[in-house]
């Protein structure tokens, strides 16, 4: 069962957030990213704010709220998620004016973040959209994860069994998260964190990719040694069955 | 000493996962987390005798997991396979059971001490099941109390909340205790009083991940007034430690008496049987349950069980898997010494487990677990492991060779060759 909140908090804080990489694989975000600075904070009742910068040379995600441009309020947590799935639209509350940003920039921007987490068979084809797609995809699956493991009921049931301490995801000459675990809540951090006590380690960025958009079966990738795992294992073992429930969030 | 490649198992394996899921799944697969890092594992045998394997690349080990339990007297063992054949002639899976059943009843009863009767399924998760049924049809109560990190198969009521599969309602019914805590099961007895229908429980705690325990002193005495004082079913699970201990049960080797015993494991040296045997006052509980299966009395099994248990009472194996383990274990101990490493041992010596002091994230131990697999000592990394009977001085010699030169090597390497091809 899809849990609302939880999947607004996935769509605001591990979606949205993936716009930060677009401009790294991106010709038009990089445009729209060299353009006029404005930031959107996003308010959504029952569920919290967030920011983002736009402009400037780049992408900036900052959680929580502060001082904006433009000012978009979600009455709840079913409210964003019709805007994230394309049935609803939000209620600007300031920056009235910059309704042309929002139609034009940044429906650019998020139409490319999707046209990278939406692959198609034709665009992976080619190996640099096969990275960006899996690049952007690793960093939403795991910013998600934290998010379920935090709200979602059966999320927080495997996050409470796990040990203090973090598991570093990392790819071979590519990327790497962690997911650090802390009396039971989850938090994803870019690169390798210090509290790392176990790893995942993906033989290849492609290998993550075909993973995360499910033409990898784990278990197979585990035997074929495509993923290695190693270090204190039951967190890994209490994280896989977190990261079980990504899909059922992202699909 | 040269170290095994296994490019066969890695063919076998690509084929395998084209056609079921996972390609090894379950415990014996490469994702439960036993087998770090991978490369220094095979993946699948093609034959075995004694205390060895050998892998489809011809790699021979000394096999320390023994099939995870079944293989208490050494594989092929000979007066179990004769049995076995023997019955072969005269048929296995028929419309009726065969006396061969009727023996098996009164050899188990003969033998374990608690039981008053005995009954036959084919895996330990039968058992585990037709004991809480059992115990929820003599009762008439519903909740059962489970040790916390406790293994008892993998039906949904034995798995936790948010594992795949598993809903909130399969394990409603399920209390936790953690296991040694007296007060602990006493308070929640007074909680749920008249609510709780059985006890489950393993002789002594062996999960995964972590040191073993043994009962703290007194504490199956007490539980099992309490259970007798509340009317709550005692069941010992001793599907992995059953006859490993001692023949007569591990509630005996502890020195308390179960309601209900579950069997599986060493029960027929590898042939696919298992038993729950139980006191008299549960034996009608136990008839008025429906719950049966396509093999359960087919009678090779049968026979195998017979010879197995007869064999195991003849040359007390559980002694001798006791005291080999005790040498095999003192001798890794040295090894680990020698070269400034703690290697800790928990558990009981028969099926011991292994790990490392100042190895929080077990980087060191899987190491040198891994080491020892590449030169033919089969160890897994995070679960008990096990001793037959037919593990020779020669193979704890050999063992102890290949944990030095291990030791060794990761001195020389570090926990990196943990890492090793990746």
């Amino acid at each position: 069962m899809v849990d609302q909140v939880t999947l607004a908090r996935v769509n605001l804080f591990a979606v949205l957030r993936t716009l930060e990489g677009l401009p790294g694989h991106d010709e038009e975000t990089r445009k729209i990213a060299n353009g006029k600075r404005e930031v959107i904070q996003f308010t959504v009742g029952g569920v919290g704010k967030a920011r983002l910068a736009v402009g400037n040379g780049g992408i900036e995600f900052m959680p929580g709220g502060g001082g904006a441009t433009i000012n978009l309020w979600f009455p709840n947590a079913a409210a964003l998620n019709a805007m994230f799935a394309g049935t609803g639209n939000p209620i600007p509350i300031k920056g009235l004016t910059k309704i042309a940003y929002l139609k034009g920039p940044f429906t650019t921007l998020t139409d490319r973040l999707t046209h990278y987490l939406r692959a198609k068979p034709e665009l992976l084809k080619d190996a640099a959209y096969r990275r960006a797609n899996a690049e952007l995809s690793l960093y939403t699956a795991f910013y998600a994860l934290s998010e379920i493991a935090n709200n979602d009921p059966d999320g927080k049931v495997n996050a409470a069994r796990m040990a203090d301490g973090g598991i570093l995801i990392s790819t071979s000459g590519g990327p790497a998260v962690s997911v650090v675990a802390t009396g039971g809540k989850l938090e994803t951090k870019k690169g390798r964190a210090p509290e790392n006590r176990a790893r995942m380690v993906f033989a290849s960025l492609d290998d993550a990719g075909a993973l995360i958009r499910g033409e990898l079966s784990a278990y197979m990738a585990i035997g074929t040694g495509q993923v290695a795992l190693g270090g204190y294992t039951p967190i890994i073992d209490h994280m896989n069955k977190i990261l079980g429930l990504v899909p059922r969030y992202l699909s | 000493m040269n170290t095994y490649t296994y490019p066969k198992s890695r063919e076998l394996f690509m084929r395998a996962a084209k056609v079921i899921p996972g390609g090894v799944y379950g415990h014996l697969g490469p994702a439960e987390g036993c087998f770090m890092p991978i490369d220094a594992y095979p993946l699948f045998s093609s034959r075995a005798e004694g205390s060895y394997f050998w892998d489809v690349d011809g790699n021979r080990f000394i096999d320390y997991m023994c099939a995870y339990g079944p293989n208490i007297l050494g594989y092929n063992d000979p007066d179990v396979d004769a049995a076995v054949k023997a019955q072969m002639k005269d048929g296995n899976c028929v419309s009726f059971p065969t006396a061969k059943m009727v023996e098996l009843g009164e050899l188990m009863v003969d033998t374990v001490d608690m039981a008053d009767w005995a009954f036959f399924a084919k895996n330990g998760g039968d058992t585990t099941m037709f004991a809480i049924m059992i115990a929820r049809a003599a009762t008439g109560r519903s909740k059962i109390v489970l040790t916390r990190g406790g293994y008892h198969g993998v039906a949904p009521w034995t798995q936790k909340a948010g594992h795949p599969g598993v809903t909130a309602e399969d394990i409603a019914n399920n209390l936790y205790v953690e296991f040694g805590d007296y007060e602990g099961l006493e308070r929640l007895f007074a909680e749920n009083r008249g609510k709780i229908a059985c006890y489950m429980a393993t002789p002594y705690h062996h999960p995964v991940f972590e040191p073993n325990r043994l009962p703290p002193d007194g504490y199956w005495k007490k539980v099992r007034e309490l259970c007798t004082r509340e009317g709550v079913v005692l069941a010992i699970d001793d599907v992995r430690c059953g006859f490993r201990l001692d023949v007569r049960g591990s509630d005996a080797h502890y020195g308390f008496e179960a309601d209900i015993e579950c069997f599986c494991k060493a029960l027929a040296n590898g042939w696919n049987i298992s038993s729950v045997c139980g006191k008299e006052w549960l034996k009608e509980a136990a008839g008025s349950v429906m719950y049966t299966g396509s093999y359960w009395l087919s009678a090779v099994p049968i026979a195998a069980a017979i010879a197995c248990i007869t064999k195991m009472r003849k040359i007390d194996s559980a002694k001798v898997c006791t005291e080999k383990g005790k040498k095999l274990t003192s001798g890794l101990v040295e090894a680990g010494k020698k070269h400034g490493y703690e290697l800790r041992i928990s558990g009981e010596p028969a099926m011991w487990f292994m790990d490392m002091a100042n190895d929080p994230n077990f980087d060191l131990h899987q190491a040198w677990v891994s080491e020892c697999v590449r030169r033919g000592v089969f160890f897994t990394n995070h679960h008990n492991q096990f001793i037959n009977a037919a593990l020779s001085d020669e193979d704890i010699a050999f063992t102890l060779e290949v944990a030095d030169e291990a030791f060794a090597a990761v001195s020389k390497d570090g926990p990196a060759s943990a890492r090793k091809g990746r």
